[in-house]
């Protein structure tokens, strides 16, 4: 290896902490980069090909039942590829002391729209008293194949033999419109031969649901409107494209997070990596200042020099790219198979993305090797015959304690501090931009967690204070769930989809029309406020109005699965969580002529099992509990734990990285001084606080700074995922300052301890060498 | 006079990768209070050790350094930082001042260690600099800067003051001009002072002469009539 190469790992093995510490942050950049935008890249490509391989549905209608013959109908239109009719019910059966209810979708002897991807058994023969299971929802209950189940369906309790286990693409999250997602411990789906299906319900030639392929995509709008229009008569239940079918609309949701974090966080540690390659680089020029005079008195060009320091640059580019670029391709594929668990898919894609690698590789060498041209080029200046000389280096005289006069009083240890915070302002101020991020991300990810803990109180303790909801629309139902011992209090509701329409623009959301005398489905504002249904007219969420451009008092045509009505905007207010329509229930009764669909249900306190499972005993109903669905939020909830711990670890590294160099930098520069206040008679203790005040003025700063920032960030960060179907009120709890603030000190303390470590080993008898030699 | 400074067969090793140097091999001296003593030598005589040894940075191999009657090499690292803070001054070839502190805030910085220092005015006074009291480092001249790490050194009133080398980053006019306060100090104060250095003309200037050679004392030589320092020539 030539010399001058040689040199350049000399000199960052000198220094190995430091330059560790740069290139821990190039590697995080550039693996969190790598690894978010291919999870990106792969979450995309495995619902692609699954939505591929399974042809799924480009739209969809739901109408009450109607003759299979319209599906004919549906073919001849132009532009249409494939027709999937078919026939729902539900059913109960008992597992482990549990009801478990199973939404029943009959499927024809060869299904051509939206496939099943059997992993386990097989596909139904027509007729035979068979199911194929979702598999996750099977290995929840840990049924096997060939396994018979006995479900309640309609007042009949009918075997079926699970023939199957299987994914399918209408089901990635198990969420149906207007409703949550579902857990598996209560609520899962079967693929039933639609003879059976027919058999078991005393139906012949019936369907409620058309599933559509195309080919034309651009007349995608044209073929709902005449699919709608073929089962108009029958009454429309729900319509809607690929982009709005629920389970999509979540998985893309969830896509564009990861798109957006794959910018936003690589740009906080490549840009502190920038400004700690600068300090490091800076402090490796000055010293060298003699060398690089005697490579100039050799007769290196200042070219030479010039490469010869941006090399520093380009080798922590270099290692903490590969190793970004190789840690981030690693992190692709644990979080897409990690996220994916979560998810009803069959397989996930995880390949390497050159283009992806490429650029991360780019961007690790070519940040630090920016940061590092300035310092190299005033390196390649040097004059030879000044450097000789030794260059005397210019302290900032700025006497900020005078300025301050409060600080005239202030010990000489304590004004030391503070001089040397103006003594090389721009590393100072370099610290700040470390610690400032530092307090942005951690401040951002306990946003998140706050933001969660909101939600989950705001739904569960405000919004829906019932245990359990019944999908029903039989009064006698009705009547026997609210006289029921267990029962503390039952009310019934109208819960619909509904699409608004306004000048061409259709928004879709849910309708609850609710009843005054009930508080187990409250409406909140924005502010926390709790607000009533109107007696006429229905109640907007701003988030729509603002889209669909309508205000209040006007009158817009909504769409629900009971028809089309028009009705007054009462009220338009932001919504916390999902934003939802709502009306009152006597006036959309009267609207629509139907008296509910569904019912809440408010058990008496230590009776909720017995409540539940009474309720479940109730043939040819849909029981949703509350307290199931929390569990299996939570379950949910792990990955984005991890994902917020990982987030709170990379931003308190950040901090320590930036603060741990300049500190160091700063002591290594400053040891002729360091030693002298020992000689004075100063003690490690007594320099040690000096260090500490210094590094507490700048923390102090960064969190004034980072701390509106990070309110901004977070914000801004939020705003960008709110969407019609979730709105998410930006909520910070005092926890969380506390939480950041601490944080950011323990890690200012604990980036200064190898700093007072090198201080207090410090061997006086040879630093009074260096110095009288 | 009292005795203020007793070393007695005091040896410093150093291991140098395999190789014992021996910088001190049993140096035997006594130093009475308000002295002036020059330490003379070659370059690796031991001279900066022994000053090391003294001063409470760096502890002997073996025997023993008394400061009045105190056996400085037994001390631990707390108890030398109070040595060093309490009995001695230190005065250096680089000055070492902090550059982002006035004159005054360097003198003071020193002064703040002690329980009752000299006034930081009155030793700038008596070094000649009261008017650049509010001068930082870079805009004093050599000669300032070193008379300003002398007022340093006598704010704290040590009873001994070091210097290593205090002229030899100076030019001629303006070490003899430090060799001066030096001097004053000595005779006005009653401040004992060792003073490290190769230059054999300053040793005129000494009330006695130690001659270090290969770390140890090759002759001791008593200034009958010592020099003052505006009559030595380099």
């Amino acid at each position: 290896m030539k010399a001058l190469n040689l040199k350049v790992f000399r000199d960052l093995k000198s220094q190995k902490w430091q330059f560790i510490a740069v290139i821990f942050l190039v590697f995080l950049g550039v693996a969190l980069y790598t690894s978010f935008y291919m999870s990106y890249l792969n979450l995309s490509k495995t619902y692609d090909t699954f939505y591929e391989k399974t042809n799924f549905e480009d739209l969809a209608v739901t109408f009450n039942p109607a003759p299979e013959e319209l599906l004919s109908e549906v073919r001849k239109i132009d532009g249409v590829e494939e027709v999937y009719g078919r026939l729902s019910a539900y059913g109960t059966f008992e597992r482990e002391g549990n009801k478990v209810t199973l939404k029943l979708l009959s499927i024809p002897e060869e299904l051509k729209v939206n496939k099943l991807v059997i992993v386990d058994g097989r596909y139904p023969e027509p007729g035979e008293r068979a199911v194929v299971l979702l598999k996750k929802f099977a290995d929840y209950h840990d049924i096997k194949v060939g396994e018979v189940i006995s479900v309640d369906i309609n007042e009949k309790r009918v075997s079926l033999k699970v023939s199957g286990l299987a994914f399918s693409p209408e089901f990635i999250w198990i969420v149906e419109s207007g409703s949550w997602i579902t857990t598996p411990k209560t609520f899962g789906i079967a693929y039933i031969p639609q003879q059976t299906l027919e058999e078991i319900l005393g139906t012949a030639g019936i369907i409620s649901e058309a599933h559509i392929t195309i080919y034309d995509e651009d007349r995608v709008e044209e073929i709902l409107n005449r699919a709608k229009d073929i089962f108009a008569d029958y009454g429309i239940v729900e319509i809607y494209k690929r982009e709005d079918q629920p389970s999509n609309k979540l998985v893309k949701m969830d896509l564009d997070g990861f798109k957006e974090l794959s910018f936003m966080f690589p740009s906080f540690f490549l840009f502190i990596s920038a400004l700690m390659v600068y300090v490091l680089l800076s402090r490796v020029v000055r010293e060298q200042t003699g060398s690089i005079a005697i490579l100039r008195a050799l007769g290196y060009s200042r070219k030479d020099v010039l490469l010869h320091y941006l090399s520093h640059s380009i080798v922590i580019g270099v290692i903490g790219s590969v190793i970004g670029a190789i840690g981030g391709y690693a992190f692709s594929v644990l979080m897409t198979a990690e996220y994916t668990k979560l998810l009803n898919v069959p397989y996930y894609i995880a390949v390497v993305h050159p283009d992806i690698i490429a650029q991360g590789l780019a961007i690790g060498t070519i940040t630090p090797l920016l940061a590092g041209i300035s310092t190299a080029y005033a390196a390649s200046r040097i004059e030879p015959a000044i450097a000789m000389r030794g260059v005397e280096v210019e302290v900032k005289k700025v006497r900020v304690d005078e300025i301050l006069f409060f600080l005239k009083r202030v010990s000489m240890l304590t004004r030391l501090a503070l001089r040397n915070l103006f003594r090389s302002p721009r590393r100072t101020i370099y610290s700040l931009f470390g610690v400032v991020a530092s307090v942005v991300l951690i401040l951002t990810s306990m946003v998140f967690l706050d933001a969660n803990d909101f939600a989950i109180s705001m739904q569960f303790d405000k919004i829906t204070t019932f245990d359990m909801k019944i999908t029903t629309s039989n009064p006698e139902i009705y009547r026997a769930v609210k006289n029921m011992p267990e029962v503390l209090e039952a009310a019934p509701i109208i819960e619909t989809w509904v699409v608004i329409e306004r000048d061409g623009v259709t928004k879709s959301s849910i309708l609850y029309a609710i009843g005054h005398n009930q508080n187990m489905l409250n409406i909140y504002d924005i502010s926390g406020r709790q607000r009533h249904p109107p007696p006429k007219g229905i109640v907007l969420p701003e988030i729509l109005t603002s889209k669909l451009k309508v205000a209040q008092g006007e009158k817009v045509e909504i769409l629900t699965e009971f028809g089309r009505q028009k009705v007054i905007i009462a009220e338009i207010y932001n919504q916390p969580l999902t934003p939802t329509c709502y009306a009152d229930i006597f006036y959309f009764s009267k609207k629509t002529g139907v008296d509910f669909n569904a019912i809440i249900v408010k058990f008496k306190p230590g009776m909720e099992n017995q409540g539940k499972n009474r309720i479940l005993d109730i043939k040819g109903i849909r029981a949703d509990s509350i307290d199931d669905l929390k569990e299996y939020i939570d379950e949910l909830m792990t990955f984005f734990y991890v994902f917020i711990s990982f987030t709170l670890l990379f931003g308190a590294s950040l901090g320590f990285a930036s603060i741990f160099n300049t500190t160091t930098v700063n002591i290594l520069e400053r040891r002729r001084e360091i030693a002298t206040l020992r000689m004075l008679g100063y003690t490690t203790k007594e320099i040690a606080y000096s260090l500490l005040v210094e590094t507490v003025i700048i923390g102090i700063i960064g969190i004034v700074i980072g701390v509106p920032l990070g309110y901004m960030s977070a914000k801004l960060f939020f705003e960008s995922f709110q969407s019609e179907l979730y709105y998410m009120p930006f909520i910070i709890y005092g926890r969380t300052y506390a939480f950041t603030i601490l944080t950011t000190f323990a890690i200012l303390l604990l980036s200064l301890l190898p700093g007072i470590r090198y201080v207090s080993r410090m061997e006086i008898e040879k630093v009074t060498k260096e110095i009288v030699s | 006079m009292n005795e203020l400074l007793k070393l007695i067969d005091v040896w410093k090793t150093y291991r140098m990768g395999a190789v014992d140097v021996h910088a001190l091999r049993g140096i035997d001296l006594e130093v009475k209070s308000g002295e002036f003593i020059v330490v003379l030598g070659p370059s690796g005589s031991g001279k900066t050790t022994l000053l090391n040894l003294v001063g409470g940075i760096d502890t002997p191999t073996k025997g023993d350094i008394l400061f009045n009657s105190i056996n400085v090499s037994s001390l631990d690292e707390a108890e030398l930082t109070l040595h060093r803070r309490r009995n001695v001054g230190f005065i250096f070839q680089f000055f070492n001042l902090i550059p982002t502190l006035t004159a005054r805030e360097n003198v003071l910085l020193a002064a703040e260690l002690v329980e009752n220092p000299r006034d930081a005015d009155e030793v700038l006074e008596i070094v000649g600099l009261k008017d650049r009291a509010d001068h930082f480092p870079s805009e004093l001249s050599g000669g300032e800067q070193q008379r300003v790490a002398i007022a340093r050194a006598l704010v704290k009133s040590p009873p001994l003051i070091l210097a290593d080398e205090p002229t030899g980053s100076l030019d001629f006019e303006t070490g003899k001009m430090v060799l001066r306060v030096m001097r004053d100090i000595n005779r006005n104060e009653g401040v004992t002072f060792i003073l490290v250095t190769h230059n054999s003309v300053i040793a005129t200037m000494a009330d006695r002469v130690v001659h270090l050679r290969d770390g140890r004392v090759a002759k001791i030589i008593v200034n009958e009539e010592p020099a003052e320092p505006e009559e030595l020539s380099w």
